[in-house]
Parts: structure tokens; C-alpha cells; sequence
């Protein structure tokens, strides 16, 4: 409830009849503030701190002495709305725009990113097998050759409609190939024989 | 040097840096392969923890780089940290962070249990103490294929003909059957192949101008006796079939049943419940229909085929050669088919799941998607995914179309060349090679039609059997399971069961990676009753878990009156438990078998006596027929509140010593949650009671609370002791204060 409705409503209860006062007299239980909010780009401080922890400061505020950042939609924006949270993964809040964190602090926040996700990229499939349920895969990767299994097409492949395709091994390790349709033409014939 | 524990052994190199590294003579306990590299990258890496350092060493050929090297001493803290995509072991040295090792999450259970080693070194007199315990194999060793799970059998190395032995050992008990069953499938393919010869004799020696006519109406009577003859067989043996396959399934399944019974809890969260139906119901119906097409269809198929084999090639060899030839190209041809159209069909089924999936979301919110407006969206995406299916479904549909005639036409082709030889072997053009009969020739295409007719059902038939062996292994799998023992003659009985329960330094885990309980120790008196209060996910369930034995500690022991439950007969200890679950379960049948479910033989007395105290005779009596109202599956409409009084009068007449009471009053109003304090508070008197409830208020009968965090006993008392504490307790009650205060205002 903004001020202004708070206002009205105490000056509502002063000229009410008794039997409505008894109504309006009811304490106006708010509900309590959220913890975490979004931060302002501008007024946040991150830097390494030299003993490998992350420390963030909103300016004229508070200081957290070791934080992790991480996206809020990894995978649709991932250059925006990136939340600070604490190590046990408690929210301390979202900076909408980490585009306006100045130059140390942008650095700071890639680099915890980096950190926290391992999402290789596929750029290409060398060998695809299907047996007895599982999926083999060899494939290049951003991050060099790798060989995995998937269990089974609908359990660790998923599709989605602008050609994204994620894949998750049996060890809920996870692969990216960003657009399947740019892939060269033999991976994309591999491909296809579990899309 | 002596290597204590180590999954895979390093490269002599990566050995021999670290070696340089440590002091003469200096052991390495421990040697652990990783697989990400800490610039992100995929490399092997070789974590070495010695009894004074940790090394880790990149192998880069014959020359191994050492990318981090710190005495043990300087190492405060190690963490398994769990980050997206894979794992960290992350080393807090003289006050600074970093990753020692990186890897992919295959290597979590082991990273884990290397962190919680090195902080309990000073256990050990500073020197880690690595006891690595094997991880189920993923992986076939022999042929390195995914096994279905963790120490599964290989679908592909499975030894065939040891299952089909184990299926034939069902079999033993009915052996008269099977033997005259396999008299009669010889018996109906010797006598299906005589026609043919026949219909020779009656071509050229009844059919012809110098023939004897008078032999027509025998021949004739013969033929048709002979197809009476072998339809009567084979009636007979396709009914024995049937009779023998459905009852060896009756069997296994039985078998399998029991065992899912007596499986262990460890063992039922791996497998699904999903998965357990799926052999109950799929894998026991594919053996099945192997069972009784094998015995009924194959079996004298085959015989028979092999049969006219012999006959044709004894009839004549060169005609037979040209029958023969276009077999292997068929055969080739259909598994070439069968591989492609297997692939199609399983995208059509991926296809039509991924549309029945839009649509039951749809339907099954039908509401939200009209209340939002959202029809044209959710039509437009079924839709697309409909046309998908549409697709497919012609892609294998074409394919059928246009193979299969091809495939025919392949086979046919043999037809042609034995029409077209035999033809000039009847009108004598081959000078090398007698003239034959036009019967003879008759008689050949004859048993070619035969031989033909099942080929390519043969074909597709091994597939068949290759599926119904690996589902008969699945469901050996399931029986030969772990189960629990219940009647171990070594374990102690307890005629008398006072109730004392005590918890001496307990650990346990769901996963290995992942540690629930953290050392937990409590004593608890007989008739005492315990409210177990904690965050959500902290153990209190898991600690009810371990009481009734329905997973081992890890460490530590549990003693019930002394002994040490791993030392009692689990169906004495359970018979002495009871619990009143936060979602009351009915068995189908009425709500007098329900009160009796753990005391058959009990009287109508004791049910009524315990509806009383359970405060459940009013509602009991106000259904149309009392006690034989019908509940569970479909039958009966008891409110959250009703089955669970139903619950407690179970648990009342089962007069247990020691008492759970999981959220029993969570699903309900707080009018009805009255009622069943009231039962609870009766139900509760004089037995050891572990009682779980988020609303502390639920509690505030107990003798004491224990409050549980971090996987540990925080704090004991009463009620005023913990407020007076301000501790977890304390704040716990707090937020439920302010949060009870809310809800009364909205209310």
C-alpha cells in the first residue's frame, strides 16, 4: 500500500461511526518487505577481493563479503538481469542492466560467471548412436572434444522452436548447440535422426 | 610408496611429478582422475594427496605440468562445490579460495567424499584418511555401452541363451505339456509337407491322358484328411502354447511380485514405481508373447521350413539353387528395413508424445487457457506439433508403401527363375539335365509358397526375441535384487519392546555426495514423546526413516532398548511401529479393513473401541454402510481430515511402542485439526512418539523438541527452554508468529 492510501484509510477510520470503527479500527498488517530487490547499477561496487572471494558494496548501504552472481535467464537474456546471491545461494538482489556496472565491476561480475557455468557449445557432431535406449554422442566443443550419453531422446534432448537444442548427459552434465540449422550439414543429418 | 585409494592408476609420468614434489618416501593416499581443467577447457587432470601435500598435475605427454602444489598444512577448508554443468573442489588455503580441480558432475560422488576427508583429518592425526567407496559401474566394462542403470546388466554382452535357460527352468515343472507339445509340432510339419507330393502324384499320374482316374477321390480324401490332420495339431499345440506361457508368466510374475515386495527402500528410490509397473505389467506381457509365439508359431515354422528344405533339395538341387538365390539379398534387404523403419517409427512416437503432451496441458487446464484468453495459442501450437506428426507419419507410411512391394518383388523373383528353369527342365531344354514332371514342377512352386510365406516374418522375428530376452533379464533383475531381510535367524527378538530409542552418532545420506544427517546422537526414554522441529529438508523425516529401518545409517547406530536395529528382526521391529503419515493412504476395501489392515484377526470390538478414540465413529456412522463403506482407489469420497482419523484408529489398534507421526494433522482445518490432536494426544499416550509438524503449535505436547539444523541436533528442550534460549527455536516460532498473524487477517 502506497502513503497516500495509508492516509486515506486512517483519515476513513477517524470519521466513521462506531459499529464501521470497530471494522476500520483493525490493525493494517503489511505484508514485510521483500529481502532482496533489484540494485542500482550504478550505486554497486564488485571486485575480487585477493583471497578469491567476491565482494559487492552498494554505495551509502551495505557490503557483502562473499558473493556469486548469476543469471536470471540464462539462456533468453543472458546479458541482463544477472542476481547477486550469497554462498548459500540466498538472493541479495538483481541488477537489471549489468551493462551500466562500471568497468571493474563488470569485469568482476563476468568473471564469477565464467566461474559458475560450464555450458559448452556444440559446434559440431562427429558420431551419433542410438542403442538400447541411450544416445552417444562425439562432438567438438567450444571448450574442446568431448564424448557423452545421453539417456535416451526424451529424457536429456530438448528442442526448442528458434533451433536451440540443450542436451544433458547421464550425469546431468549440459551441452548447447545455439541454432541447429547453422551446424554443417553432416552433423545436422546426425542430428536429425532424434529430432 | 603405497597408494591407498585411487579409481583409474596415472600415467608413470604424472606419478613421477608428483614425486618430485613430496619428500622421500612420502605416501600418496590418494589419486584422483578429473576431466575440466581450471581454464574451462576438457583435460585430463591428476589430483595426488599425499600425506603432506596436494598436488595436482596436468598431464602434457612426457612432460607433466604441476598445476597446483600446497602442503596439507596450510589447507583450511575443502569444499565439493556444486556449480552449473559440473563440480569444483575448492580449497581454502592460508585464508584464500580457489578451484583445485574442476570436473563433470560423474565426478561429484567422489569430490565429495574427498572434501569431507580432508576436514576430518585431524581425526586422523592430520593425515586424511580416504576410504573411496566403489561407484556402481555406468558404464558395460566389456563393451563400454550405457548400462540402463548403475550396475545393470548390459543389454548387449547379455548372455542369450543363460536367460533363455532360466525362462526354460519355469518351464521344468510342466515338462509332460511341453513334451506333447513338441511331439505335435514335429508331427503337424512332417505331415503339412506331404500335400505338395500329392498334388504331384495327382498332376502327372490322375490328371494326364494315360492316368488312372480312379485314384482322384482318395488323393482328394487324402489331401483333405491331411489339412484336417494338421489343423487339429495345430490347434492342439496352440492351445497347450498358450496354456504354458501364460501360466510360466503367472510364475515369474509371482516371483517378481514378491521380490518388489521385499525390495530395499535404497533400491525402490532408484528404480521408479513407473518402472517397477512397466516389468510388472510390459516386460512380463513381451516374454509372454515371446513364449507363445515361439512355442505356437516359430517353433514349427522353422521345423517345417528346414523340412521343405531338405525336400526340395531332394526333389531336385538345381531348381533349388534358384529358390535359394534371392533368399540372402531378402533377408539383407529386410534388416536394411527394419533398421531404417525403427528409427522412423521412433520419431513418430516421440512426435505423437510431444502433441499429446500439448494437448493433455491444454485440456487438463482448460480453465487457465480460457481465463487467459489463450485459445488461439494453444491451438496454434498443437497445431504445429500435429503437423509434425502428419509428416512423419507419411515419411513411414511411404516407406512402407514403396519398400515393402520392392521387398516382393525381390523374393518373387525367385518364382520367376524356377517357373522359367523348371519350365525347360519339363520341356526337356536342358541336355545336361533329365526332363522332369509338370507334378514335380507343380509340386516345387508349391512348397516354395511355403518357404517363402513366413520368411520375412522370420526376420523381423529376431528383433522380437532379442526384446523379450532383455525383458526377461529386466525382471531377473528385480528378482535377484537386494531385499531386505526379515527373517534373519541370527536377529535378536523383542517380545517385550519397552520403547527406548537412542541415535549414537548417526550419518546418512540419501546419495553418497549428499550428507543428511551430520553426526546426530539423542537419547530418547520409553513413553517419551519427541517433537522433531527444523527448516524443510533437514532430516526430521529421514531421522523417522532410519527408526523403522526402512534405509541403514552410514555410520553410527540406532539402538532400540540396547540393541542395534541392524541386530533386530525388521518384522518383529515393524510390528512394534507405527505411523500416521501427512497423506493418509487407503487400501481399496472398506474402512473396517482399513482400521484392521496391521491386525487381521482383531474384533469388531477393538475397531469400534479404536474409531472411538480416533474420533472417527461419528463421521464412520454417518456413511450409508458404517464400517463397510468402500475406500481407496476409486471408491469413496473422505475428506484429508476422515482418512486420516481412519489412519490413527489403524495406528490405535496396532497398539505400536514406538509411534511416528509424520505431519499428521497438515492437510487439514483447524477445526478438524482439533479433533485429531485430541485422537493423537490418546493415541500418543504411553508409547515413544517422534512427531513431526511445521505448525509448532502442534508440538506443544511433547516431553521435549528436538531442533534439528545443518543436519544436526541444534538444540533440546521444552518449549519455555528453547523460547528462553533464543536460538533456531526461537526464530522458527517468530516467523510462524508473524506468519499465522497474517494468515489470521487474511482469513
Amino acid at each position: 500500500m502506497t502513503e497516500q492510501t495509508q492516509a486515506e484509510a486512517s483519515t476513513g477510520a477517524a470519521s466513521a461511526t462506531d459499529g464501521e470503527r470497530k471494522l476500520e479500527a483493525r490493525p493494517i498488517q503489511q505484508p514485510p518487505e521483500p529481502d532482496y530487490d533489484f540494485l542500482d547499477a550504478a550505486r554497486l561496487r564488485l571486485f575480487w577481493d585477493g583471497t578469491g572471494r567476491l565482494r559487492a558494496t552498494v554505495e551509502g548501504d551495505r557490503s557483502f563479503l562473499d558473493v556469486n552472481v548469476v543469471r536470471c535467464f540464462p539462456q533468453s537474456i543472458p546479458d541482463r538481469f544477472w542476481a547477486l546471491t550469497d554462498r548459500s545461494g540466498r538472493v541479495i538482489g538483481v541488477v537489471t542492466d549489468p551493462m551500466n556496472l562500471d568497468e571493474t565491476s563488470r569485469t568482476a561480475a563476468i568473471a564469477a560467471l565464467a566461474r559458475h557455468y560450464f555450458l559448452p557449445v556444440i559446434t559440431a557432431i562427429r558420431s551419433l548412436k542410438e542403442e538400447f535406449g541411450a544416445v552417444y554422442f562425439e562432438v567438438e566443443t567450444d571448450r574442446g572434444p568431448r564424448a557423452f550419453v545421453a539417456k535416451g531422446v526424451r529424457e536429456g534432448i530438448q528442442e526448442s522452436e528458434d533451433g536451440e537444442v540443450a542436451l544433458a548427459d547421464i550425469n546431468e552434465s549440459r551441452y548447447v548447440i545455439p541454432d541447429w540449422r547453422l551446424l554443417d550439414a553432416k552433423s545436422q543429418k546426425l542430428l536429425n535422426r532424434i529430432l | 610408496m603405497c597408494a591407498t585409494a585411487s579409481r583409474k592408476v596415472p600415467p608413470d609420468a604424472v606419478r613421477a611429478t608428483v614425486e618430485e614434489k613430496c619428500a622421500p618416501g612420502e605416501p600418496i593416499l590418494l589419486w584422483q582422475k578429473t576431466d575440466i581443467g581450471t581454464d574451462g577447457t576438457f583435460r585430463e587432470q591428476w589430483l595426488a594427496i599425499t600425506s603432506a601435500h596436494l598436488v595436482v598435475v596436468e598431464p602434457d605427454g612426457e612432460a607433466p605440468r604441476v598445476a597446483v602444489s600446497m602442503p596439507l598444512g596450510s589447507i583450511r577448508k575443502v569444499d565439493a562445490v556444486s556449480r552449473i554443468g559440473y563440480i569444483a573442489l575448492e580449497v581454502d588455503s592460508d585464508g584464500r579460495r580457489q578451484d583445485v580441480v574442476r570436473a563433470t558432475n560423474s565426478r561429484a560422488g567422489a569430490l565429495h567424499q574427498i572434501a569431507r576427508a580432508m576436514n576430518e583429518r585431524d581425526k586422523h592425526g592430520g593425515s586424511p584418511e580416504f576410504t573411496l567407496e566403489e561407484e556402481e559401474e555406468q558404464f558395460c566394462p566389456k563393451c563400454g555401452r550405457l548400462l540402463p542403470e548403475k550396475g545393470s546388466f548390459c543389454p548387449s554382452c547379455l548372455k542369450r541363451t543363460t536367460v533363455l535357460v532360466r525362462v526354460w527352468r519355469y518351464m521344468r515343472p510342466h515338462w509332460p505339456k511341453a513334451l506333447v507339445m513338441t511331439m505335435l509340432t514335429s508331427l503337424a510339419a512332417v505331415v503339412a509337407i506331404a500335400p505338395p507330393y500329392l498334388t504331384k502324384v495327382l498332376v502327372d499320374d490322375v490328371l494326364t491322358t494315360q492316368g488312372r482316374p480312379a485314384l482322384l477321390l482318395p488323393l482328394v480324401l487324402a489331401l483333405a484328411g491331411l489339412q484336417a490332420v494338421t489343423t487339429v495339431f495345430r490347434i492342439i499345440q496352440a492351445r497347450i502354447a498358450a496354456w504354458l506361457g501364460s501360466r510360466i508368466m503367472h510364475d515369474v510374475r509371482f516371483d517378481l511380485y514378491q521380490s518388489i515386495q521385499a525390495l530395499t527402500f535404497r533400491r525402490f528410490d532408484r528404480t521408479q514405481v513407473g518402472t517397477l509397473m512397466s516389468r510388472l505389467l510390459n516386460d512380463t506381457d513381451r516374454l509372454n508373447y515371446m513364449l507363445i509365439d515361439l512355442g505356437g508359431w516359430l517353433a514349427p515354422t522353422v521345423v517345417q521350413m528346414l523340412g521343405i528344405l531338405i525336400v526340395l533339395l531332394t526333389m531336385d538341387w538345381f531348381l533349388a539353387v534358384f529358390m535359394l538365390l534371392p533368399v540372402p539379398f531378402f533377408i539383407m534387404g529386410m534388416t536394411w528395413f527394419h533398421t531404417m523403419i525403427h528409427r522412423i517409427f521412433h520419431r513418430h512416437w516421440l512426435r505423437r508424445d510431444n502433441m499429446s503432451d500439448v494437448a493433455s496441458d491444454s485440456l487438463t487446464g482448460l480453465r487457465v487457457v480460457k481465463a487467459f484468453a489463450q485459445e488461439p495459442r494453444e491451438i496454434s501450437k498443437f497445431s504445429e506439433r500435429s503437423y509434425s506428426v502428419f509428416r512423419v507419419a507419411t515419411q513411414q507410411e511411404q516407406a512402407f508403401a514403396t519398400y515393402f512391394p520392392l521387398l516382393e518383388l525381390l523374393i518373387m523373383s525367385g518364382t520367376f527363375l524356377v517357373w522359367y528353369f523348371g519350365g525347360r527342365l519339363v520341356l526337356g531344354e536342358v541336355p545336361w539335365h533329365g526332363r522332369i514332371t509338370l507334378g514335380t514342377l507343380m509340386a516345387f512352386l508349391g512348397y516354395m509358397g511355403m518357404f517363402y510365406g513366413p520368411l520375412h516374418w522370420i526376420t523381423m522375428f529376431s528383433n522380437h526375441i532379442n526384446q523379450a530376452i532383455t525383458s526377461a533379464q529386466r525382471l531377473f533383475e528385480i528378482i535377484d535384487a537386494e531385499q531386505e531381510v526379515y527373517d534373519d535367524p541370527k536377529a535378536a527378538k523383542l517380545p517385550d519392546l519397552q520403547g527406548r530409542v537412542e541415535f549414537r552418532g548417526v550419518r546418512f545420506g540419501y546419495r553418497k555426495d549428499k550428507e543428511v544427517l551430520k553426526d546426530v546422537s539423542l537419547s530418547v526414554e520409553p513413553g517419551e514423546m519427541i517433537g522433531l522441529v527444523g527448516r524443510s529438508g533437514v532430516g526430521k523425516t529421514t531421522m523417522t526413516n532410519l527408526i523403522c529401518r526402512f534405509y541403514d545409517v552410514d555410520e553410527g547406530a540406532i539402538l532400540v532398548d540396547g540393541v542395534d536395529l541392524r541386530k533386530i528382526s525388521i518384522a518383529q521391529l515393524r510390528k512394534r511401529i507405527g505411523i500416521v503419515p501427512q497423506e493418509s493412504f487407503l487400501f481399496s476395501g472398506t474402512i473396517a479393513e482399513n482400521i484392521s489392515y496391521a491386525s487381521p484377526d482383531t474384533t469388531p470390538e477393538d475397531i469400534i473401541r479404536a474409531s472411538i478414540a480416533a474420533n472417527a465413529l461419528g463421521f464412520i456412522l454417518r456413511q450409508p454402510d458404517g464400517y463397510d463403506t468402500r475406500v481407496g482407489g476409486s471408491a469413496g469420497r473422505l475428506s484429508a481430515g476422515e482418512k486420516q482419523r481412519i489412519a490413527i484408529a489403524r495406528a490405535i489398534l496396532h497398539n505400536p511402542r514406538i509411534l511416528i507421526l509424520d505431519e499428521a494433522t497438515s492437510s487439514v482445518d483447524t477445526e478438524t485439526e482439533d479433533q485429531i490432536q485430541t485422537a493423537l494426544r490418546r493415541l500418543v499416550k504411553g508409547r515413544t512418539t517422534f512427531a513431526i509438524a511445521h505448525r509448532l503449535s502442534t508440538l506443544k505436547y511433547s516431553n521435549r523438541l528436538v531442533v534439528l539444523d545443518d543436519g544436526k541436533v541444534a538444540e533440546m528442550g521444552t518449549h519455555d527452554e528453547l523460547i528462553e534460549k533464543n536460538g533456531v527455536y526461537k526464530r522458527l516460532v517468530d516467523m510462524q508468529s508473524k506468519l499465522s498473524a497474517v494468515t489470521a487477517l487474511d482469513g
